[in-house]
């Protein structure tokens, strides 16, 4: 599939879009882009959403994503995480895993989500799609996450 | 024996016997048995009719589009299996409960898969390495069998050869010691042309990783694999008639 690429302004991340999903404009602050697809086939439209968050200092990677873990629990009705792992994404080490919610407003929802910080800064690549609809989508979900660019670090700015 | 009915989630526990009364009664039976009074008595049944959080679950019952069959085994040799029926609406699932009791889950079929990846309890595992391991029928019997000194001597068969390490070593060592589940889901249904259909996975999960088990032929197969693929298996396993009514 080939993407749209999208280049986040204030952050400099580069999220590749699948052709034809609507992206939201002005979506709210900590978020860098919401994209989702046309239609619905099963109810729950497919989403992209790109998170950035600074990171309390000292707070590395795993640490982070402990805390990610916790705050998901939380808030996510029947949260369960099915799968986690550590990976390198963008030449960076980075988290993945996959879960599974599901709201009244929902339904059963199939949640994978990258995570890689960059000095100071969180972004986390969280792609949902109905749970069902899974299959159709975890390829390209996958490839997303491996074109995604996070924003450059202030280190590799200052040295543009 | 004791009923046990949640009204907020729908779980009813009960023993076998009473879930055929149920089911007898459900299905119009003038005499489905002396359980009725009981079922009453729990709430499962009020006012002549099933519980409206009971009803859809027992219609899948009584009109399946699908049934399922779900089986696990520990290291402990311990096993515990489920029954399923899957409409278009509705699926309910019949889990064995402590105390030969059984439980009764009404879900969507769109959370058939989580609610399979909740018994068997799928979660995330190490990756156990990408070659698979193919072995004689009577070593995997022997690698799965209740006996660790039976499984031990299963293992040094696969070592024994001098083809170097066998793959999924940490896997195989891991069936020696414990723990381990294996289990199993079967789905079968009948095709709008009449023909009978079926759709299976079957999966052992160690401290070392995750395999997906072939048993089909004469040997067997396990294939490295990781909870995110079985994942995708399982909300895969629906048949159309149940995906798209």
């Amino acid at each position: 599939m080939d993407f749209d690429d999208y280049r986040h302004p204030g952050t400099g991340c580069v999220v590749p879009l699948p052709p034809g999903w609507q992206r939201l404009e002005d979506p709210p602050p900590g978020i860098a882009v919401i994209a989702r697809e046309p239609e619905a086939p099963a109810g729950f439209r497919a989403n992209l959403v790109v998170n950035v968050d600074e990171l309390p200092d000292g707070l590395g990677l795993d640490g982070w994503q402990d805390e990610s873990d916790r705050l998901l629990r939380e808030e996510l009705p029947s949260y369960y995480l099915l799968d986690r792992e550590q990976i390198r994404l963008a030449g960076r080490p980075a988290v993945r895993r996959l879960a599974h919610h599901a709201g009244s407003d929902t339904g059963p929802v199939t949640m994978e989500q990258w995570a890689i910080a960059v000095g100071s800064t969180g972004f986390t690549l969280t792609a949902s799609v109905a749970t069902l609809a899974y299959d159709s989508l975890a390829d390209v979900f996958a490839e997303i996450a491996r074109q995604f660019r996070p924003g450059p670090t202030s280190d590799e700015e200052a040295a543009r | 024996m004791t009923i046990a009915f949640d009204t907020r989630t729908g779980r009813l526990r009960l023993d076998q016997e009473t879930f055929d009364c149920l089911v007898a009664w459900a299905s119009g039976a003038t005499e489905p048995g002396p359980r009725l009074t009981e079922l009453r008595d729990a709430g499962a049944i009020r006012n002549g009719a099933p519980h409206p959080a009971v009803w859809p679950g027992l219609q899948a019952v009584t009109e399946p589009v699908c049934r399922l069959h779900l089986a696990s085994i520990d290291d402990d040799g311990q096993s515990r299996s489920g029954d399923g029926w899957i409409a278009s609406n509705a699926a309910a699932l019949l889990l064995d409960a402590p105390d030969d009791m059984r439980e009764l889950v009404t879900v969507h079929p769109t959370f058939l898969p989580m609610a399979i990846a909740r018994v068997v309890r799928l979660g995330p595992h190490p990756r156990p390495g990408s070659d698979p391991l193919h072995l004689p029928r009577v070593v995997y019997d022997g690698l799965f069998a209740p006996d660790q000194g039976v499984r031990r001597r299963a293992a040094e068969q696969l070592s024994a050869g001098d083809a170097g390490d066998p793959p999924l070593g940490d896997v195989v060592e891991q069936l020696v010691t414990g723990p381990w589940r294996l289990w199993a889901v079967t789905l079968t249904w009948t095709t709008p042309q009449g023909e009978p259909a079926a759709q299976a996975i079957q999966v052992v999960a160690t401290d070392a990783g995750l395999c997906l088990v072939d048993t089909g032929g004469q040997d067997a197969t396990m294939w490295p694999t990781t909870a995110t693929r079985v994942w995708r298996r399982l909300t895969l396993l629906l048949p159309d008639e149940v995906r798209a009514p």
